[in-house]
């Protein structure tokens, strides 16, 4: 099965972060108030990141507002995935 | 590590930075390094050992220690901003304000040797790596973010320090890289000790009010900021500037492979010793 660029993503967040339920983590999870994720973790983040999008993140202005929860990465780190049409 | 004893030696070391400041002439820039200079010892490029330095004839492998050493003196570049920054902040603070004349020379040598590490890199490689880092906001205990602060910057600046003094002594490498190693070390020689006595100190004064958890989480908390601390010298932009293929692997195979874990283990040795003089460094149940 091929995943997506954000459920490797979310797979990264289970494999690397504070132990969490794999169930628990939704789009909304906050990965740093909850501590899930730490500041010593970024780096390593990011370039994850980057290998997913295939290129560099821009690292200029950067906060922590990206890295809130899974939404707020995919929406600002990866390439828009296709919806699938409604029936 | 009485505050009387700290002001002592920040008052010692005061009259050795003015010595020092005195004594310091201009580095000589050339225009330009030959392209065969040796710029980083090459059992200190974080390939060496792994196949993908195997892989690199003569020419690659200096040309890759050339952009590791733009890499290190960037990182050098980061963190002692990162520490101006932080030491700014803290200048005439309660806990510091004894030491604030001291402080002082601190930042204007830190100052200095961000512009002999970014002359380096502006001039011969016409930029600096981006930082990956960034510091998320949390609570802590109070006095918890000045000793976690000032013990990042012990572990960054013994682990610099190492590498300085090895290549200040290694005579295979450009004079101008070898000079900006052996002047940073004199210079990081005082800050070190300086910052171990203020670490013991803040650590000693602070955490008995701490709650245990607080507490344990401090040694743990190092540990792990040393892992991340390292990292940073496997750098996938180094790899591709170097023209090695697919730098992002290279970066994770290479942080994983045997020569390079027991390279790191050598060279964190200091580092780790001094954090446990300090009770800072895991015990064997906690790790």
């Amino acid at each position: 099965m091929t995943l997506t660029a954000k459920q490797r993503l979310r797979a990264w967040i289970l494999e690397h972060g504070r132990r969490i339920d794999d169930a628990e983590l939704g789009d909304d999870t906050p990965l740093l108030e909850r501590r899930i994720l730490s500041s010593l973790q970024i780096a390593d983040l990011l370039l994850f990141l980057e290998e997913l999008r295939g290129k560099p993140v821009e690292l200029e202005g950067l906060t922590g507002a990206a890295f809130r929860d899974l939404g707020a990465m995919a929406r600002a780190f990866l390439p828009t995935e296709p919806v699938a049409e409604a029936a | 590590m009485t505050v009387t004893t700290l002001s002592a030696v920040a008052a010692r070391l005061t009259d050795a930075s003015v010595r020092a400041a005195v004594a310091t002439e201009p580095l000589a820039w050339p225009a330009a390094l030959a392209d065969d200079a040796w710029c980083m010892s090459p059992e200190l490029v974080s390939l060496y050992g792994t196949p993908a330095w195997d892989a690199l004839d003569d020419g690659g492998r200096r040309r890759l220690a050339f952009f590791e050493c733009v890499n290190f003196f960037t990182l050098n570049i980061h963190g002692e901003r990162a520490l101006m920054e932080g030491i700014a902040r803290r200048l005439y603070a309660r806990d510091l304000a004894d030491h604030a004349h001291y402080l002082h020379h601190f930042l204007a040598e830190e100052n200095q040797h961000m512009t002999w590490f970014g002359g380096f890199c502006q001039r011969y490689a016409g930029k600096l790596y981006p930082d990956r880092k960034l510091v998320l906001p949390r609570e802590h205990a109070p006095g918890e973010e000045d000793v976690l602060f000032f013990a990042r910057a012990l572990i960054f600046e013994l682990l610099v320090d190492t590498f300085n003094r090895r290549m200040a002594n290694d005579d295979r490498l450009h004079p101008l890289v070898r000079e900006i190693n052996r002047r940073h070390h004199e210079d990081e020689s005082r800050h070190l000790a300086f910052g171990r006595l203020l670490v013991e100190d803040l650590w000693r004064r602070h955490a008995p009010r701490w709650n245990p958890a607080t507490r344990a989480a401090i040694p743990a908390y190092l540990a792990a900021y040393l892992t991340a601390s390292w990292k940073e010298y496997y750098n996938p932009d180094v790899y591709k500037d170097a023209g090695i293929a697919d730098p992002i692997r290279v970066a994770r195979e290479a942080f994983a492979a045997a020569a390079p874990r027991a390279r790191r283990a050598d060279l964190e040795a200091r580092c780790v010793r001094v954090l446990r003089e300090l009770d800072l460094w895991p015990t064997e149940t906690e790790s």
